[in-house]
């Protein structure tokens, strides 16, 4: 099958703090994802790297190492037409709603502006096609139109942002943390709908969040990044059921949940690391042998390597034959 | 067991000027709370609802547009004897209560550190200006301190941006609890970490809770934490509570329509099966809708709801609710 999406041997080098020490938030990622609809989780670490692979996605950072191939194209080396068609085909969603949009002015603007300039509709389509649109996310025009952002509620606007992301009939939705403002009755109505849309228009979704559980209910595959690396990939029913990298069990120990006789278990002790933390990016071996139960010497010493166990692809030298 | 900290009919609000009209966010609309010493309390609700706010005027911060139009915040000292959070000078709050009795760990604490100074400078200030230490003795005692919450040594010659998003907010939970202050208000202290650090953060705050035997107050819309974490729980519906009680009673069985919409809709993992949230959306606080806040909303809403408030009531020990269904007319 035709793939949507690939990532090869994508690198991403910050710079960082004072000593001008740099390191790799992205290291190395290999992903591909085949064209049909799919809802890929991307999960792990605060700090792994998930935001930068986004904007890396989305074109918005230049990977120093790698290629980035959408429906087979090198997204760094579109001409200027193509580049036109990539940003119809994929859009964005961001945490905060609120920072998305400007508060001086009219929401309606911009998704007025959105339908012309990028989706190219004429003036008088307009306002049936943005109605069409906000009507699937459960708003209509009459809602939005003459309001600012801060007349609408975070779950509302964040609908907002995901119609304006429709409006161009995209093909792919980078949705960085959308739901993570919102309490659990919103959140559900808003994956409900990512599920929706990806039944019905056939949309493709990059869902990243800290939330296993929505995670799990909508998502057909997912990857685990810890410290730039994607350490386990495959299946959401089956990363999130067995997980087999050390650092995927101790992440899915860590969920909070809403049942009250798992606290003793969920309060049996962790250890946080202590120092610096940007040196375990730079580390020999393995960057999570420091805090991991199951290290061998081989684990400090040299990068574990990746191996497919099934459909789930694991980067972890416990694995090796 | 008594109580510690007490929220008394407290009505407060934004009040501010948008296009000349004066407008009026009512986001703590009559809330009293009561709670006991040696306790985890938590706080739940969804953005918005006010949890901010009230914990705001616990402390006692009061800044414009912010206003309290009624009401006492009390924190006891004895059976008898109080500090009105409110109604004190600033200056004596700043100087007497802030830090010592009560500590303040605002949403989004980790950027409050102050960018141009060294971690181990944020501890030396508070030491210095609260008690009676000298810088050299300030910084011994910082850097057996950290320690305690698992931060190395080094950590004090870093830099707030040099450091991971758990470790500043070790170091933030560390200055709250500096001084052993009776209360801790900790306002999302982990929203913003990936789960293993959020479960490391929550494990050194209620290890150092039972240690100091004091209180913590847990703002969180995440009820998964509520249920790992805290031993009494209020849930906060559009500036009103709208329920209090043992945290395990809550999740064994909410009473109040919209507690039980919240657990209701939590996916599991290992579980693929629909689940729906709450039609609409909560209402805007600038015009709140009448009678029960959560009319428009709830699935048993009747007459009276959406014409009369319900009060709040205790229909067993220790469980309070505030809606019409638990109410016999
Ligand atoms: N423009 C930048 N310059 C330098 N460093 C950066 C830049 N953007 C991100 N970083 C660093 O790169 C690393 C990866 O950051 P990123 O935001 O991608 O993580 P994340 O997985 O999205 O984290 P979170 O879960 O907290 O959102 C972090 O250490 C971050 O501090
Ligand atoms: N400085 C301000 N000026 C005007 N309105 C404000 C201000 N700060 C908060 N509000 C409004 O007051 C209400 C309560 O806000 P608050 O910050 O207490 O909510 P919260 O429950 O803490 O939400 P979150 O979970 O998003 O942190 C909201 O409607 C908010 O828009
Ligand atoms: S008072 Fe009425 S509207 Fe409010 S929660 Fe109870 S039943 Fe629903
Ligand atoms: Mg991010
Ligand atoms: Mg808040």
């Amino acid at each position: 099958m035709a793939m949507l999406l690939e990532l090869k041997n994508v690198t991403k080098i910050f710079r960082y703090g004072f000593f001008g020490f740099s390191f790799k938030a992205v290291d190395n990622i290999n992903i591909s994802l085949e064209d049909k609809p799919f809802i890929f989780t991307l999960a792990g670490e605060s700090g792994s790297g998930k935001t930068t692979l986004a904007r890396i996605i989305l074109g918005v950072h230049r990977p120093e190492y790698g290629s980035v191939l959408y429906k087979g194209k090198d997204i760094f080396k579109l001409s200027s037409s193509e580049m036109k068609w990539f940003k119809k085909e994929v859009q964005a969603v961001f945490q905060d709603p609120y920072a998305a949009f400007n508060p001086l002015r009219k929401v309606y603007g911009y998704l007025y502006d959105t339908a012309k300039n990028v989706a190219g509709l004429s003036r008088d389509e307009i306002d049936g096609y943005i109605d069409e649109v906000l009507r699937r996310v459960g708003l209509n025009l009459e809602k939005v139109v003459g309001k600012y952002p801060h007349e609408f509620s975070g779950g509302e606007l964040q609908r907002v942002s995901i119609a304006r992301a429709l409006i161009t009939k995209p093909r792919l939705i980078i949705a960085d943390e959308p739901v993570s403002m919102l309490d659990a009755s919103l959140r559900i109505n808003i994956v409900n709908l990512f599920k929706e849309l990806k039944d019905d228009l056939k949309i493709s979704f990059i869902y990243i969040t800290h939330d296993l559980s929505t995670a799990y209910y909508i998502s057909d595959w997912i990857a685990i990044m810890y410290r730039g690396w994607v350490v386990e990939q495959g299946p959401v029913e089956k990363v999130l059921s067995e997980p087999l990298h050390p650092y995927t069990q101790t992440l899915l120990l860590s969920v909070p949940i809403p049942d009250i006789r798992l606290r003793n278990k969920w309060l049996s002790a962790i250890k946080l690391s202590a120092t610096i933390e940007e040196k375990e990016f730079i580390a020999k071996g393995c960057k999570y042998a420091g805090r991991c139960p199951h290290a061998k010497d081989i684990c400090f010493k040299s990068e574990p390597p990746t191996i497919a166990i099934g459909d789930v692809i694991v980067k972890c030298w416990l694995y090796q034959k | 067991m008594g109580v510690l900290l007490s929220v008394e009919n407290v009505v407060g609000g934004y009040e501010f000027e948008s296009l000349g009209k004066k407008i009026y966010v009512d986001a703590v609309s009559n809330v009293s709370i009561s709670i006991d010493d040696n306790v985890v309390f938590g706080i739940a609700g969804e953005s918005g609802c006010g949890k901010s706010t009230l914990l705001k005027i616990m402390y006692g911060y009061i800044i414009s547009p912010l206003k309290v139009l009624r009401g006492n915040i009390k924190i006891f000292t004895s059976n008898d004897s109080y500090i009105d959070v409110l109604s004190i000078s600033s200056e004596l709050r700043r100087s007497r209560v802030w830090w010592k009795e009560i500590s303040w760990i605002p949403q989004n604490a980790m950027n409050v550190l102050n960018p141009v100074e060294k971690i181990k400078d944020h501890f030396v200030e508070i030491l210095t200006t609260h008690e009676r230490i000298d810088k050299d003795d300030a910084l011994k005692i910082a850097t057996e301190y950290v320690e305690s919450f698992g931060l190395s040594k080094s950590v004090l010659d870093a830099y707030p941006h040099q450091l991971s998003g758990g470790m500043r907010q070790r170091v933030v939970i560390a200055l709250a609890l500096l001084l052993k202050p009776k209360v801790v208000l900790a306002d999302e202290p982990t929203s913003a970490l990936d789960v293993v650090v959020q479960r490391g953060v929550l494990q050194i705050l209620l290890n150092k809770q039972s240690e100091l035997k004091n209180t913590v107050v847990l703002v969180s819309h995440d009820m998964g934490v509520h249920a790992m974490v805290t031993n009494k729980l209020a849930v906060m519906y559009a500036g009103k509570v709208v329920e209090i009680g043992r945290t395990e009673d809550i999740f064994e069985k909410p009473l109040h329509p919209y507690t039980k919409a919240l657990i209701d809709s939590l996916p599991r993992i290992g579980d693929k099966t629909l689940r729906t949230g709450l039609a609409g959306s909560p209402p805007d606080l600038r015009n709140p809708p009448p009678g029960c806040r959560f009319h428009p909303r709830c699935p048993f809403a009747m007459d009276i709801c959406r014409k009369e408030e319900p009060p709040m009531i205790e229909i067993e020990k220790n469980r309070f609710v505030s809606c019409w269904l638990y109410i016999r007319r």
